[in-house]
């Protein structure tokens, strides 16, 4: 799963890369969005695949059944999906910032609270979402449209965000995207965690 | 019964709406202008003035015609009120007056005029209030369709089990 | 019985109101309500368009509550109510989006700006349209109802959000100016027919709710005698 999120984000990337002129210097102000494009299409790709296996194969009455909490499927489910995403990122911020000739290693402290939270803000709306969708007649068209109009503050916020970061501004200027999506995960979480055992009732 | 209800009161509002943006377009234009003689000098003293308007710059009968007897004229200017003798009204469309002197024998062009400055707008305004209700009766039509044909469907099951 | 023909007399008193209403609505707008200074005529959208804007809100506002509802008692009632009203809300968001335009086009000579207003409306009517196509493709009454529950809470949660990052978005890539006599500045006549307008349209609102319940009752009372004949 990891391996095939990570091929498919790298051809995003570069898929995205020869949709500008060569040395075009337009570049420099679209990376952001082509970032946070390149992982909201792989994490769509990982979190459409998070309960396919537990309701195709019937293990999802297994996990009902046992002694836990339902909310703590819901927790391991969304780190699971965090930690996947994570690795992609690790692995293809230092290769954009080689193929789109960016500097990204001199703030590298905002990068990743930033990539960090923003990431854990998809996690905590798309798994919700996957468990959903997985329950749907169009399984892997229905997450995307769920996903995206909810996440829109999200992308908004992580792709001005990031773009101050790349053009090294102060933390002022980042600060308010960021606080727009603490809140966003904060709040999401809370109604996922209460929501969550609503969904998952007799699958 | 209820559809044919429904399309009369959406025939009547859109008769009202209508009706009411008609009244909107002015009846009384201020009309001023700029008289000059065959030399190009502006024209001074009383004149009659004949106004015709046009849907075309450079077409056929006039669609409205009116002549002010008199008017006074000092240094080439004057300001009449058109639709003052023959009742004016104009929709949303451009126009093309022409103005006749009696006494000046060179012609004046047709100069483009609008009912008002704001109607071409009211085309905006139109179709924005049209489609609102015309949307919200479709959206009533519909709901009442689909209920007719459920109570139709739910009559005949109940005949036919009642039968049986 | 009773409490049918009660509720009868009720729903003639709505339909008959809603249609006084319009029509003195009708008269405010165009003949009552004052012309706007530097917009013209053009500015009477302004009458359709909030109102429309309101309905929306109101509706999506009911969408979740009775979302809530649904998960806290597990009456079928309040799913019926969510979607029908999601469904007008769908209707009069899209009528925002479309007058909007309208509005703007003569006034700021473009059809869209991404004004944080309209902006909003996009994207509820994409979270809306999300949720109606949930209900459609989940199977079985009871998983629909709670499934859309769960993201219909979801998404009225999301509004404030939405909100708050356009807003921030907008200040960094400024906009030209846009048309002010929103809330500010209003003519006492103004001001009355717009509170006027909003009322014509939340009664609209309501006849359009109690219909569209009375439609889903039928279809479920139409399932249930088939069921019972299918046995």
């Amino acid at each position: 799963m990891i391996f095939s999120m990570l091929v498919f984000s790298l051809m995003v990337a570069v898929i995205f890369n020869f949709s500008f002129p060569p040395g075009s210097e337009f570049i420099d102000d679209a990376a952001a969005g082509i970032i946070w494009m390149t992982f909201i299409f792989t994490s769509l790709l990982g979190m459409s695949r998070s309960f396919v296996r537990e309701v195709d194969k019937g293990c999802m009455q297994g996990l009902l059944l046992a002694p836990i909490d339902r909310v703590d499927i819901y927790i391991s489910k969304m780190l699971i999906n965090l930690i996947f995403i994570i690795m992609v990122e690790v692995v293809v911020v230092p290769l954009f910032s080689v193929f789109f000739k960016i500097n990204l290693f001199d703030s590298i402290g905002a990068l990743s609270a930033v990539l960090l939270l923003s990431t854990l803000g998809f996690a905590i709306v798309g798994t919700l979402f996957s468990a959903i969708a997985v329950n749907t007649r169009t399984r892997e068209v229905m997450l995307p449209i769920l996903h995206f109009p909810v996440s829109i503050p999200l992308i908004i916020c992580a792709v001005q965000a990031t773009n101050a970061v790349m053009a090294g501004q102060a933390w002022s200027v980042i600060w308010p995207w960021l606080k727009i999506i603490i809140a966003f995960d904060l709040i999401f979480f809370l109604v996922g965690y209460l929501t969550f055992e609503y969904i998952v009732e007799d699958s | 019964m209820k559809i044919r209800k429904l399309s009369f009161v959406t025939s009547f509002v859109l008769f009202f709406g209508a009706t009411a943006l008609q009244a909107q377009t002015p009846r009384l234009m201020h009309y001023e202008g700029q008289l000059k003689d065959e030399q190009g000098q502006p024209f001074v003293g009383v004149t009659d003035l004949v106004f015709n308007i046009y849907k075309t710059a450079n077409g056929e009968s006039p669609i409205w015609s009116e002549s002010h007897v008199g008017v006074q004229i000092e240094n080439g200017n004057y300001g009449v009120l058109l639709g003052s003798k023959t009742p004016l009204k104009l929709s949303f469309f451009e126009y093309y007056l022409e103005v006749k002197t009696s006494t000046v024998t060179a012609g004046q062009p047709r100069r483009m005029i609008v009912g008002s400055g704001y109607n071409f707008r009211l085309w905006f305004l139109f179709a924005a209030y049209t489609i609102v209700w015309v949307a919200i009766f479709i959206y009533v039509l519909s709901i009442g369709r689909r209920q007719k044909k459920i109570a139709a469907e739910l009559a005949a099951l109940t005949r036919d089990t009642g039968s049986a | 019985m009773e409490q049918n023909n009660r509720k009868d007399i009720w729903g003639s008193l709505l339909k008959i109101g809603v249609f006084v209403c319009m029509t003195v609505n009708i008269y405010l707008v165009f003949q009552f309500a004052p012309q706007e200074q530097s917009m013209g005529h053009v500015q009477r959208i302004f009458y359709f368009h909030v109102p429309s804007a309101w309905i929306a809100f109101l509706a999506f506002f009911v969408v979740f509550v009775a979302s809530i509802g649904y998960l806290w008692k597990r009456e079928r009632k309040y799913d019926l109510v969510a979607g029908a009203a999601a469904e007008i809300g769908v209707l009069f968001a899209t009528l925002v989006l479309i007058t909007g335009p309208i509005w703007g086009r003569p006034v700021w000579n473009t059809w869209w700006e991404w004004s944080p207003r309209l902006t909003l409306f996009l994207v509820l009517w994409f979270i809306y349209i999300a949720y109606l196509m949930l209900r459609n493709f989940v199977e079985g009454e009871e998983k629909s109802a709670r499934f859309s529950a769960v993201f219909g809470i979801f998404g009225f949660v999301d509004v404030p959000i939405v909100y708050m990052s356009i807003r921030l978005w907008r200040d960094i890539h400024p906009s030209p100016v846009v048309g002010g006599g929103q809330g500010s500045g209003l003519h006492p006549d103004m001001t009355f027919t717009l509170l006027f307008s909003v009322l014509t349209f939340t009664l609209l609102f309501l006849f359009l709710l109690s219909n569209r319940m009375k439609l889903e009752k039928s279809r479920i009372a139409l399932d249930d005698l088939k069921r019972q004949i299918a046995f």
